[in-house]
């Protein structure tokens, strides 16, 4: 297969993938469904959506409390071994990888309030698992982001667009707090993606948005205009379509509705 | 250097480059904004000729204003000037073209340049001064901010201004703070043209209410951003103007950088990325409004650095 | 599930081309093409709307 061709089959899987995730978190099934193919724990490509949604994968386990799915966990773990973190990967996958480890490490018992960064959570009992994850942390963990504080606003949004998986409920980390501490430099840069029409970019930065304002930050945009308007305007890929249903569950969460 | 910083220190070099080039350019091709003879207050094609040589006059009377430039610019921006209100026949066809047509606002936006820079057409003056006392000449369904370039252009010429800025700067789209991902191409220009005679030109930076301020320090850079990138050199230096006009501009280098990189050997400073090239056959009618907007760019820039 | 227990189910790693495109999902830059707003001569429909909009001459009433 060609390189093209690969690459465009691994993109079909995210999204159909996405697609699974997304009708999780908009169903009321309890408990959740698995939404990986862990019938079919050798098809790479199916693994490789798997390591692309990384966090997202808990979405609708962290918004409903409820554990992930043990199929999931199965399949994320051989999508580790199959596709493991490495050194020279980007920072913004060290982290998403570095979230997904510690997200996994909560075990079978839910949300963990004390956040994936606390140290000390058990990790799960099979062994695959905790390889896995010693891997995972072991590689993801060192990152080094000393220039962070130096950012203009367009590259810490470049950067924060990366790391939207990472903007979900009860998950705390630097990223999470940098949100909330730079959220007029995301709101320029959400501005600046709607302009360029670049719909995908835009709804992952409306998305830390959201969360931002969820933690109390108030964004330079009205947020729930700008959910509408790319619910409108938007391309309709499923990953987007996820991106705008968690900002959307994450603002519902603020405003005290269910979530 | 200035209490700005290095940063503020390239804006000056590259606006005085810049705005230089623009201005020299502009000196060097002015004679192709010539009326042909006989030009009459009817003035079958305003664009042609008359609205160039407003411009023209609005960008010299700034250079003077600001006296920022040095002396050469300052002599250059006087010859424009004498060279457009000959072209007027010293404002006897503004006279002429007020008195034709009672309604139209363009013979005072033009004379305010000139007015301005010390030039005077008395019986026009008067008319002028007749017409500002109308409710009805205020009144005129323009767009908001263009009701705005009249009430300004009043002010400038010295005749009664009753208007209630804070209610006319309530009607455009600015004043309503919209949201700021919803702008448009034209709607950048009804923006800046607020600003420009809300402040009048950036005399006036404190005549910016601070909602306003606010809003336009978090989304200027991005609107600036946005168009740089795609190269509307027109749209970009428009927006530096805005932030000039503002009580604590910003003073990014980025903008000034890239319309540096733009502007041709000759001085030229094309309106966009697309057009511009040498096989042009219309450099001047083309590019002219650029080459003016760059050199109130760097007029005003240079004098909110201080000299 | 356990790799020492069962070596044959554990999955290979994945080679050189599926890192890569794994890689390039992951790292999904922005738009590389703006579509930002330009002047747009269409935009003059908004010209001619209002023009047919505007008021026709006012015909006499009849009482009915």
């Amino acid at each position: 297969m060609s390189n093209a061709a690969l690459g465009a089959d691994y993109a079909q899987a995210v999204e159909r993938l996405a697609g699974r995730v997304l009708g999780a978190l908009r169903g009321t099934q309890v408990p959740l469904p698995a939404v990986s193919d862990a019938d079919r724990p050798a098809d790479t490509t199916a693994l490789a959506a798997v390591r692309v949604m990384g966090p997202d994968l808990f979405a609708p386990a962290l918004f409903c409390r409820q554990p992930l799915p043990q199929p999931d966990r199965d399949t994320l773990d051989t999508a580790l071994r199959v596709f493991p973190p490495r050194p020279g990967d980007s920072v913004e996958a060290r982290w998403r990888d570095r979230t997904t480890a510690a997200l996994l490490a909560r075990g079978a018992a839910g949300a963990d309030p004390a956040g994936p960064y606390a140290g000390g959570e058990p990790y799960a009992d099979e062994d695959s698992e905790r390889a896995a994850l010693a891997e995972a942390a072991g590689i993801a963990g060192i990152v080094e982001d000393a220039e962070d504080t130096e950012l203009t606003w367009q590259e810490r949004s470049q950067r924060m667009a990366r790391l939207a998986p990472l903007a979900l409920p009860e998950v705390d980390g630097p990223y999470q707090q940098r949100a909330c501490l730079h959220v007029r430099a995301l709101s320029r840069g959400a501005t600046r993606s709607l302009m360029r029409r670049d719909h995908p970019t835009a709804a992952r930065l409306v998305r830390w948005l959201a969360l931002a304002q969820s933690r109390g930050a108030s964004p330079a945009l009205d947020v729930p205009t700008v959910l509408d308007h790319l619910r409108l305007w938007g391309a309709p890929s499923a990953r987007t379509a996820l991106d705008l249903a968690i900002a959307r569950r994450l603002l519902a969460a603020t405003e005290g509705g269910p979530r | 250097m200035s209490a700005y910083g290095p940063a503020a220190e390239e804006v000056r070099t590259t606006a005085l480059r810049t705005g230089t080039r623009a201005l020299d350019w502009l000196h060097r091709n002015h004679v192709q904004g010539t009326f042909a003879d006989g030009a009459t207050a009817e003035l079958a094609e305003p664009d042609s000729v008359y609205k160039p040589l407003a411009e023209l006059s609005l960008a010299a009377s700034l250079v003077m204003r600001d006296a920022a430039f040095p002396a050469a610019q300052r002599d250059t921006a006087g010859e424009l000037l004498d060279f457009a209100w000959d072209q007027l026949r010293g404002g006897d066809l503004l006279y002429e073209r007020q008195l034709r047509f009672p309604a139209m606002t363009d013979p005072l936006e033009t004379y305010v340049h000139f007015h301005r820079a010390g030039y005077r057409h008395e019986r026009l003056q008067e008319l002028l001064a007749h017409l500002a006392s109308l409710t009805s000449y205020r009144e005129y369904e323009h767009v908001p901010n263009r009701r705005m370039a009249v009430a300004n252009a009043t002010r400038v010429v010295g005749g009664a201004d009753p208007t209630d800025w804070p209610a006319r700067t309530a009607a455009t789209w600015l004043g309503s703070t919209p949201e700021p991902w919803t702008m448009d191409w034209m709607t950048a220009y009804h923006v800046t043209h607020t600003v420009f005679h809300l402040t009048d030109w950036g005399a006036q930076p404190h005549a910016l209410p601070p909602h306003l301020r606010d809003y336009l320090a978090t989304w200027l850079p991005v609107w600036t951003d946005v168009w740089a990138e795609i190269e509307e050199w027109d749209l970009v230096a428009e927006l530096v103007i805005v932030d000039a006009c503002m009580p604590q501009p910003a003073f990014e280098p980025d903008a000034w950088r890239r319309l540096a990189a733009a502007q041709h050997d000759d001085g030229l400073l094309p309106r966009d990325g697309r057009t511009g090239g040498d096989g042009d056959g219309r450099r001047f009618e083309d590019h002219y409004h650029t080459a003016v907007v760059a050199t109130v760019a760097a007029s005003l820039v240079l004098s909110r650095l201080g000299a | 599930m356990s790799v020492q227990t069962t070596p044959a189910l554990s999955p290979v790693r994945a080679g050189v081309a599926e890192r890569a495109a794994l890689t390039a999902l992951v790292d999904e830059p922005e738009a590389p093409f703006s579509d930002a707003p330009v002047y747009s001569p269409q935009g003059t429909g908004v010209l001619l709307l209002l023009a047919l909009l505007s008021p026709k001459t006012p015909k006499e009433s009849r009482p009915s």
